[in-house]
């Protein structure tokens, strides 16, 4: 419990009582009276204070007041409107306003310094499994194995690659991209790879790590080192970071004991997560392979088809979406009109205005409603478009589900980690 | 005559000796064109890039070290009777390799060479081109799932940044305190001959039920002062 701090001008703390918020629960909550206290005043002592010569400017009205408090006791003394008369007074109107409240939140990620012209890939344990491998471009000569080497860095993690591990590759022809900088005017492929063996320990020097599909082949070209990172296998991972913590393991540990404490201090989850979504078998596939039906991101089916209403145009979407263990509130009740925006430091996007890597995509024009033929979600959404040029839709951004989704399919397949591309490729003309 | 339905898109490949990096997945811009006809066999399906500015990253030898290079292309075709909601089959996908239709071409494509040309896939040929597969991707078969598939990304490789709202709806709740009310006390310590003034601490929120139920309070961080020379309108305000 605590008192009052005072402010000029007076302010006047209101809250539910539990009764009131059990009621709410209930809804059976509603205002029908007041009543005017003054239980916290003792004018007989206030009179002896007043009385005392040695106190100067003293009146009850600095008294120091409670604060109201969930369980607060009830009124003991009332001011009643008439002497004797009833000490609860009618409520006749309660009206209600609304307003906004707005705040900045901070880019979230895997990368830092994207106003500049050198993004960062932030290589924090709670971002990176193993920042520091490389791989020495004279061993890449096709194949489904790849050697890692330790990069120059090596240090930052003792982390070993595991099977089920994302590798990420920096490729290039005649420059060294070990490091954590995001040369944005040196566009190569940037491509992602899923550990299905481990031979050796990084540790050691070098390890041998079997791979989903071919690597390129450059025999006999002479090559330079090009950076890799281990990224983690969310699914299995289990080791010292944000990723293998409880739902509670996201509050302090201080928190625990006061669970109704709405400023709960709380870890924020660092970066957003992507799924695309496929409702349709992709071109190619044959009757012995894998089937969409058994993608991992099935169990997000339905939305594909609850964002179109019910009459779905894109069989396939990409939802970039913040999902994850942590109470952390971060995107309160959503994103701010058009102030969100999405980058993407590692695409080559064929509809940018400049042959520098990545691409970002911002919200534009007015606000739209989702409206269907027959049923409609009634949802607001803005246009999510390449930031160079308005008329480059890829998507929409939804502002109160604080998602964004992809609909350019090409996106989609330069942001899959399984294309072999990080490039999209260009729309074209058909005719018969 | 009978409609049919026809499915394109294309496929950009690297092959040969100066090929480096591997076939990467087709363009999914996938379009369709009907065709009214009595003979599908003399139709032929042409597609053409309208901007050469669309393959900014597309560069002519492995040498330059940017960008994506590719030596050959693929237009991928499928046909098909029109029903309604037809879509295509990933299935029966025909490959038709189109590269030689590029004047000038030098063992690897260009922008240029790809802008200037209009690629034709003659459906006479359709039964005898081979079935498209992505067997290139290692792509994992029924059931198999300890490797690399579509639609298992987690991760989203970028970054959000954004301004946050959320709204409040306040229910505001005045009092009026006139001149002549609110000026006595049921307070056990208040004596009515000697004090002249009320001191206002706090504000109870009742429900209607029997008894009344405190639903709300609020507390003024000041005692306010009421006697009938002072009128007031105290204003409250509860958040949702």
């Amino acid at each position: 419990m605590a008192f009052i701090e005072r402010k000029n001008p007076v302010v006047l703390n209101i809250k539910l009582t539990s009764k009131g918020r059990e009621l709410l629960s209930e809804g059976e909550l509603d205002f029908k009276y007041y009543a005017i206290g003054d239980s916290e005043i003792d004018y007989n002592f206030n009179r002896e204070i007043e009385a005392d010569p040695n106190v100067s400017e003293y009146t009850a009205s600095n008294s120091s007041i409670l604060r109201a408090a969930d369980k607060n006791a009830d009124l003991i003394s009332f001011i009643p409107k008439n002497l004797n008369g009833d000490s609860y007074n009618e409520l006749i109107n309660v009206p209600s306003t609304q307003y906004d409240v707005e705040n900045q939140v901070e880019s979230l990620g895997f990368f830092s310094d994207l106003d500049g012209t050198t993004p960062k890939f932030i290589i924090d344990s709670n971002h990176i499994k193993q920042p520091d491998c490389m791989v020495h471009m004279d061993d890449v000569i096709g194949g489904t194995a790849i050697k890692l080497y330790k990069a120059p860095s090596y240090g930052t993690s003792g982390e070993e690659p595991a099977i089920g591990d994302i590798l990420f590759v920096r490729w290039s022809y005649n420059e060294d991209t070990t490091g954590f900088t995001v040369n944005k005017t040196h566009p190569t492929p940037n491509l992602f790879y899923k550990i299905t063996g481990v031979t050796g320990t990084l540790a050691s020097g070098s390890v041998i790590v079997g791979i989903d599909r071919d690597i390129p082949d450059f025999d006999g070209i002479p090559v330079v080192n090009v950076g890799a990172m281990i990224l983690y296998n969310e699914i299995t991972f289990s080791g010292d970071t944000i990723l293998d913590m409880s739902s509670t393991d996201y509050l302090d540990e201080s928190v625990l004991s006061f669970l109704e404490n709405n400023q709960c201090p709380t870890i924020v989850f660092p970066y957003w997560n992507m799924s695309i979504i496929f409702t349709e078998e992709i071109a190619g596939v044959q009757a012995g392979n894998f089937k969409y039906t058994e993608f991992a991101d099935k169990s997000f089916g339905g939305f594909v088809s609850y964002i179109q209403n019910q009459a779905p145009v894109y069989k396939k979407l990409g939802v970039i979406h913040y999902t994850n263990s942590s109470p952390a509130n971060v995107y309160a009740e959503g994103f701010l009109l058009k102030t969100a925006v999405l980058e993407i430091p590692t695409i080559m996007w064929h509809k940018s205005n400049s042959t520098t890597l990545g691409a970002t995509f911002v919200p534009s024009g007015s606000s739209k409603i989702l409206t269907g033929e027959t049923k409609s979600l009634n949802l607001i959404y803005y246009d999510l478009h390449d930031l160079n040029n308005p008329l480059i839709i890829v998507g929409k951004m939804f502002n109160d589900l604080k998602i964004f989704v992809i609909e350019d399919q090409e996106l989609l397949f330069a942001m899959s980690y399984k294309s072999n591309r990080n490039w999209t490729l260009p729309d074209y003309n058909i005719s018969k | 005559m009978s409609s049919y339905t026809v499915f394109t898109t294309y496929v950009l490949v690297p092959t040969g000796s100066t090929s480096v990096y591997k076939q990467a997945i087709h363009c999914n811009y996938i379009k369709s064109v009907e065709i009214e006809t009595d003979n599908l066999d003399i139709q032929e399906i042409s597609l053409n890039f309208p901007s050469i500015d669309d393959f900014r990253f597309l560069n002519t030898g492995v040498t330059s070290g940017t960008g994506y290079t590719a030596h050959r292309i693929y237009m991928l075709v499928q046909t098909g009777v029109t029903v309604t909601d037809i879509k295509p089959n990933s299935i029966l996908w025909k490959v038709y390799d189109v590269t030689s239709q590029i004047t000038g071409y030098a063992g690897i494509l260009t922008p240029s060479g790809l802008i200037n040309t209009v690629f034709k896939a003659e459906l006479l040929s359709y039964s005898s081109q081979t079935y498209y597969t992505l067997d290139y991707l290692n792509y994992p078969a029924i059931s198999q799932t300890d490797t690399l598939c579509f639609g298992s990304e987690t991760y989203f490789f970028g970054n959000i940044t954004t301004k946050i709202k959320a709204e409040v709806y306040t229910t505001n709740i005045n009092i009026d305190l006139s001149l002549a009310e609110f000026n006595s006390s049921t307070n056990k310590t208040w004596d009515s001959e000697e004090d002249k003034i009320v001191y206002i601490s706090e504000i109870g929120i009742y429900d209607n039920n029997t008894p009344k139920n405190l639903v709300a309070i609020g507390k003024l961080n000041d005692p306010v002062a009421k006697n009938s020379t002072i009128a007031r309108t105290i204003v409250f305000a509860l958040d949702f």
